[in-house]
Parts: C-alpha cells; sequence; structure tokens
C-alpha cells in the first residue's frame, strides 16, 4: 500500500530526495539541478528564515517567477516551518504589495526578476520583514535603501548552518496561503494545509502510479494552485519536473518531445493552441504516459485531438476551485466519451476517492441525477477557508441540514452541475459573475471595483467578450456616463490588476439597460455585444 | 489580403491603426492567443507553415513582414 511519508510537504520530498539524491529534480533555464542541490540549497535559505521572528501562523512569501530561486524558496520556506505565500512578478507592484502585506508573512524570498520590483513592494509593508536574495553576494545597498527590514543575500546564506531536516509541523497548518481574485475588489487569500494537499497527493499516487523515472512538465506560475501538483506530486516520488519557458507555453509540442515528458499537466488552453496550430499529429507525443488538464472547459475536439497525439497516455479532465486543493474530480477521456459530453465539454466526472460531492438548490437541498444545482464538495481536501475573512469563510463553508454522517463541513463551488446517466457530473456555468479565461479565475465585479472607480461611474460592466468556439477569449469592459478616457481606464486597470484581467477592450455608451430590479441587464449588455450593436 | 487587413481583423481594429510598429508590446489585443489565431490566419491565408520558434520570436507586423518576404511572399 502506497502511503505518503511523513505529515508535510517538506518531508515528503527529504524522504523521496534521501533515496533519490543524485536524480535530477527539476530542469529550469538550461540547468538541471538534482535532489541534492535543490534540497541543500533550500535547506541553507530555510536556516536564514527560521531566523525571522514570526506571529503564528508562520507564513513566508516566495516572490519569484518559476526558477531555480522560486523551487528553492518554496522549499525552503516549508522546510523553515512556515507554510509559502507565493508571489507573481507580471502582477502589478500594488497587487503583490497588497498580497504581501495583508498575508503577515514575515520573510520573502526574492528571485533575480523580481527585485527590480522590490523596493516599491516591500515600502509598502509597514512591518519589518527578513528579506532573503540568494542571487545577490551583497544586499548592502538594500539595508541602506530599507533600514526597517532585514535582508540577507549569499554571504549570509553561507555563513548559516543549513537546517538538517524539516521542522516538524502541524499537519492542519497552512501550506500555503494563495490569492485568487476576489468579488469585492480586492484579491482574496485561500488558507491550505499540508493534510489538504497530502490527500490530493495520495491519491494521484496511487492513481497515476508515478516514480522516479517519471517526467513531469511544469507549465503552471507559482500562484496557480495547479503548480503544486506538478512541484510535489513530481518531488514526493523523485521524479524530475521540466519548467516551460514563457516563450514556449504557446506551442510546447517540440518541448515535449526533446524532454521525452511522460506526465503533462496544463489548462487546455494550450492544448487548444496547439490544436489550432496543427500540432496535435498523430502520435506527436509518444512518450506521454498520463495527459491531464484542468482549470478550465476542456473541449471535446481538443480532447480527441490530443489523445490522438498521445496515443499511449490515458488523458483525464480534473475539476476543482483552489478551496478543494488543486483537483478534486476527475473524468478519463475515451473514444466512446464523446457520447457523454455536453455542449461539446468533456464531462469533470467523479470525485476524488474520499472526497464527496452533491449537488443542490438554493436551499441547500440535494437535488436528484439530471438537476441542475449548485455543485458542493466536502473531504480532507476541503481547506481552511479564507484568510482574515471569517464572513466569507461561513458563507462559503457550510454545513448541510440533511447530512448526518461525520465532518459536515462543504464548500460551495458557485458552480453549476449535474450528474448525467452515468454517474458523471457535468459542468454548466456559474451562478455568480466569476469566469475562467484561458484557465484564470477572474470574478468581474473585481474589474467593475477598479473601472467604476477610475470612470466614477457606477455605471460600468465587465463581460467576457469576445468568444470563440471554445468560450471567451477576451475581456470587454462597457462604460457609461464618464468622462473618462479609455487610456485613463486602462492605465487605472493595469495599476490594480494581472494584464489577464484588464479589459481589451472598452466600450463606451450613453447609458446601459437595467433589468426589473433597476441593476444592469448584463445579459443585455452580453446580447448587443454579440449582436454587434456596441460596435 | 494584405497583411495589415489581416492583422486588423485578428486583432478587432482599424486599418489605419495597424503599422509595422504594431506587435505585442504595443497592442493590447495581441497577447498570446491572439499571437496564435494570428500566425494561424497568416499560415491559412498565404499558404506558408511557421516554425515554433519563428512564432515565438515574432514580435510586430513588420518582423511578420519580413518573415513572410523571406518565404516567398509579398504581403
Amino acid at each position: 500500500m502506497i502511503t505518503t511519508a511523513g505529515n508535510s510537504l517538506a518531508s515528503i520530498v527529504w524522504d523521496a530526495g534521501a533515496r533519490f539524491s543524485q536524480h535530477a529534480a527539476v530542469h529550469v533555464d538550461d540547468r538541471t539541478i538534482g535532489y541534492a542541490e535543490l534540497l541543500d540549497s533550500a535547506a541553507r535559505i530555510g536556516a536564514v528564515l527560521r531566523q525571522a521572528d514570526s506571529p503564528l501562523p508562520r507564513l513566508g512569501a516566495v516572490f519569484a517567477a518559476r526558477s531555480a530561486t522560486a523551487y528553492a524558496g518554496v522549499l525552503a520556506t516549508l522546510v523553515s516551518g512556515a507554510g509559502y505565500v507565493p508571489l507573481n512578478p507580471k502582477f502589478p507592484i500594488t497587487r503583490t504589495a497588497h498580497m504581501l502585506a495583508v498575508s503577515d508573512a514575515s520573510t520573502v524570498v526574492v528571485g533575480e526578476d523580481c527585485l527590480d520590483q522590490l523596493d516599491d513592494v516591500i515600502e509598502c509593508v509597514e512591518r519589518s520583514l527578513l528579506v532573503v536574495v540568494p542571487t545577490r553576494a551583497d544586499v548592502s545597498a538594500l539595508r541602506v535603501a530599507h533600514p526597517r527590514h532585514r535582508f540577507a543575500g549569499q554571504r549570509e546564506i553561507a555563513a548559516t548552518e543549513p537546517l538538517g531536516e524539516p521542522s516538524p509541523v502541524d499537519p492542519a497548518s497552512i501550506a500555503y496561503l494563495l490569492f485568487t481574485s476576489g468579488s469585492t475588489g480586492s484579491p482574496k487569500g485561500v488558507m491550505v494545509s499540508h493534510a489538504n494537499v497530502l490527500a490530493v497527493l495520495d491519491s494521484v499516487w496511487r492513481r497515476y502510479d508515478i516514480t522516479q523515472d517519471d517526467r513531469f512538465s511544469q507549465s503552471f506560475d507559482l500562484t496557480f494552485d495547479l503548480s503544486v501538483f506538478d512541484l510535489f506530486a513530481s518531488w514526493g516520488r523523485g521524479a524530475s519536473l521540466h519548467c516551460i519557458p514563457d516563450r514556449s507555453l504557446m506551442a510546447p509540442d517540440e518541448f515535449i518531445r526533446e524532454r521525452q515528458l511522460s506526465i503533462w499537466f496544463s489548462v487546455p488552453s494550450v492544448g487548444m493552441m496547439l490544436h489550432k496550430l496543427r500540432r496535435l499529429a498523430p502520435d506527436a507525443f509518444p512518450t506521454l504516459r498520463w495527459s491531464l488538464f484542468c482549470g478550465e472547459r476542456l473541449p471535446m475536439d481538443v480532447a480527441d485531438a490530443w489523445q490522438r497525439a498521445a496515443p499511449r497516455s490515458k488523458l483525464e479532465n480534473l475539476y476543482g476551485p483552489t478551496e478543494a486543493t488543486i483537483a478534486c474530480t476527475l473524468y478519463r477521456w475515451s473514444p466512446a466519451s464523446t457520447s457523454a459530453c455536453v455542449g461539446g465539454t468533456v464531462p469533470i466526472g467523479i470525485p476524488f476517492p474520499g472526497m464527496t460531492t452533491a449537488v443542490v438548490d438554493d436551499e441547500l437541498r440535494e437535488v436528484p441525477d439530471g438537476k441542475h444545482g449548485e455543485l458542493c464538495v466536502k473531504g480532507p481536501q476541503v481547506s481552511h477557508g479564507y484568510w482574515r475573512d471569517p464572513a466569507k469563510s461561513a458563507e462559503r463553508f457550510v454545513a448541510m441540514p440533511w447530512f448526518s454522517g461525520p465532518d459536515n463541513r462543504w464548500y460551495r463551488t458557485g458552480d453549476i452541475a449535474y450528474v448525467d446517466g452515468e454517474g458523471n457530473l457535468i459542468h454548466c456555468g456559474r451562478n455568480d459573475d466569476q469566469i475562467k479565461l484561458h484557465g484564470f479565475r477572474i470574478e468581474l465585479p473585481e474589474i467593475e471595483h477598479i473601472v467604476r472607480t477610475a470612470a466614477g461611474t457606477s455605471f460600468a460592466v465587465v463581460l467576457p467578450f469576445p468568444e470563440n468556439q471554445y468560450g471567451p477569449t477576451g475581456l470587454t469592459a462597457v462604460v457609461a456616463g464618464t468622462a473618462a478616457s479609455e487610456d485613463q481606464l486602462v492605465a487605472a486597470a493595469r495599476a490594480a490588476l494581472p494584464e489577464y484581467m484588464v479589459p481589451s477592450t472598452f466600450v463606451f455608451v450613453t447609458e446601459l439597460p437595467l433589468n426589473a430590479n433597476g441593476k444592469i441587464d448584463r445579459n443585455a449588455v452580453l446580447a448587443a455585444l454579440r449582436d454587434g450593436r456596441y460596435a | 489580403m494584405p497583411l495589415n487587413d489581416l492583422v486588423s481583423q485578428e486583432l478587432r481594429d482599424k486599418p489605419a491603426n495597424i503599422t509595422d510598429e504594431t506587435g505585442r508590446q504595443t497592442h493590447r489585443r495581441w497577447d498570446s492567443f491572439a499571437h496564435v489565431q494570428l500566425m494561424v490566419a497568416v499560415e491559412d491565408q498565404y499558404s506558408v507553415k511557421f516554425s515554433n520558434s519563428e512564432i515565438e520570436q515574432i514580435q510586430n507586423v513588420g518582423q511578420l513582414r519580413a518573415l513572410l518576404r523571406d518565404k516567398g511572399v509579398v504581403a
């Protein structure tokens, strides 16, 4: 029987590292880093992080793009006994600073590619931080510029005795705090525990029979929780991780072949792009043994083409919100699956082992199979809730009045689904204004808050438009009653939001249609966009 | 179809706004997904084939026009 070794993310990686010390752990930026080197680097940085005065729960930020520093920084934070808070240099400085400030992280490991943003980010944080820059020998200039904070570079790391083994942690403690788009104008943090992630890993290691010979793709930024699968499903089994450069993410077909990847995991959008580019030729990916997709709807034609391109792989469509840790349902694609698809979309399938799903109505009553309702999940993967937001947590993490068993704590996903005749969950959309765009989770009200504030009007909506056969391809803001220019609104959006949340089109109109309740009629606005009436 | 017209169609912008300098860094709708769509549209329109490295390296309309010229297409 396979069991998870240890009770923390660090301990499973250290256990694997001890057995496979000479194996490659990660290939990144034309470098191959072995387990011994990666864990030594993490243990040294972790020893420095341990010196920070940290409140409980202990959290440390990792401010780096996918890089050697990012991977070592995640492990260093974990081995020091803290949970990690991923920060992304692709995000605006104000957003990164906000996440760092509200997270209460006491340390930050910084990548070379983030140093140009560091001054502005840490200046916004009033408490004293311990900032570790593993790529710099001399950090004296930073000390002078920011006397409130402490700094460590290569010299300090080299002078510190490395940690011998991971610090013991409570499995219920936070492994990572991940910020997602928030509906009230700022991102919200989801607290995911070691036990949550270990439950996922236990399922995927059994299902996918992962060994030290596997070669994983690494396509997800660390601010996307699916990256946790990449890092820990591979490292916990002594496998190697292959970081796909940003420039190759549009067309990673040659990367898959050159690296002889055995496990592919990405958003379906990557498959859609390869399909459009006609790169999914039969047997294009002969080395893949698992092809996994998650994060947005998987189109049937993309699944079919990918399966032909990777005929020796098993293809699965995974589904799961961050709040239920990485993925909590799965669907195995087969030649017969086309008849199970609805609207050209692959089902999201059945719950992971140990997880339970229910489809409920507005009163939280379970609805019969075939009836639409809100998808709710419970089990060991359901996270603690939202950081410093007990009201929001109480709203989304609820007890079911009809459930009499133990662990009556369910996460209301907001996704609309039903169970088909084969027992598979079919995803049918949302019951709110959250959307997925190229796999990114976006709360449209967060963008609208920024646009309305900058435009000085409450008459603005942001909608998922334009669309193609696979769904939305961009965002359009429709604004009424403003003197603000498009350039001003774009600048405001770019200052607060990641690029994928900045509307690509702004439409200015004299008035917006209202519904019977006096609210902006979003459906009517979307219909007008589709009809070209706002062109 | 002239290249500028094709680019304007893919980026949903006026042809007059498309110049050789129009590119991934300057046009807000030219993201990686639009880039893939544009490359496919250009391949279809001019019956050419781009390698992955060509797709990755093209940054603007001028570079795209020069690459087409190298492939014997005046666009």
